[in-house]
């Protein structure tokens, strides 16, 4: 039996934390949450993580920090990025844009339902899998 | 004057806020819908109904001093939404321009209530 896809959820917001986890984990996803970008990169560097869901407004390291350190260092790593309607100002746009541009990152906007969710995980891990 | 002013200024509070309590927090992955801004609405919705309640009926010396204690917190949780928003933060309780004009109108109108406590505006 292969190996659940494990996905990092990373977000200061508790609530929105465990409604991804419950979209995900009925589908067979396993879940790992951390609450900002630094907690994210610990875990990364300690498991193996098959797609990040990252929210952009975050303390300690927000999503774009984070979204630019992954495509340094985990080029192939599928990333989500989520997004309120108040996030994401025009620099963050264009700081973002070459990541949004890659075949691995998508954006999710806030707010989202379990079909996007899941569409945005499966478009994103599909790409980085040819 | 003085019980007016309070009323306006703890209806709009607790008005304002249970109707972004009611219209933003659906779905519940709407951006607005952080615990942050979910306890600053709860906080609008308990003691603007306190304050306006203390105006009407409060009459003695402490309970003159819980509407100041009230009106406090309240001044100070709409501080916190006004640096927020001059701050662009991203999960801010003032979304755009019109709450944010809204909110500077309740800092007024607790300011003022504050100062009418207080004797100054009398």
């Amino acid at each position: 039996m292969p190996d659940p896809v494990t996905v990092l959820v990373v977000d200061d917001e508790p609530s929105i934390c465990d409604i991804v986890q419950k979209i995900l984990e009925p589908k067979g996803y396993r879940v790992r949450v951390a609450r900002h970008g630094l907690e994210a990169l610990k875990v990364l560097a300690a498991e193996t993580i098959n797609c990040v869901v990252a929210d952009l407004v975050m303390p300690n390291m927000d999503g774009i920090t984070l979204a630019m350190k992954l495509h340094e260092s985990y080029p192939n790593l599928p990333t989500v990025l989520i997004s309120g309607q108040v996030d994401v100002k025009a620099a963050s746009i264009q700081a973002l844009a070459p990541l949004l541009n890659s075949e691995t990152s998508c954006l999710l906007k806030k707010p989202f339902d379990s079909a996007d969710l899941l569409d945005a995980v499966q478009r994103a891990l599909s790409r980085a899998r040819p | 004057m003085e019980t007016i002013l309070v009323l306006c200024a703890g209806g709009l509070i607790s008005g304002e806020s249970a109707l972004l309590l009611l219209s933003m927090t659906y779905p519940s992955t709407a951006p607005w819908s952080t615990t942050k801004n979910v306890t600053l609405a709860l906080t609008d919705i308990c003691l603007g109904p306190l304050l306006a309640g203390l105006a009407l009926f409060g009459g003695s010396h402490a309970l003159g001093w819980l509407f100041c204690g009230a009106a406090g917190v309240l001044l100070v949780t709409h501080s916190i939404r006004e640096v927020e928003y001059l701050a662009g933060s991203g999960k801010r309780f003032a979304m755009n321009v019109g709450l944010f004009v809204f909110n500077n109108v309740r800092i007024c109108l607790l300011a003022a209530s504050l100062g009418a406590f207080f004797g100054l505006l009398s």
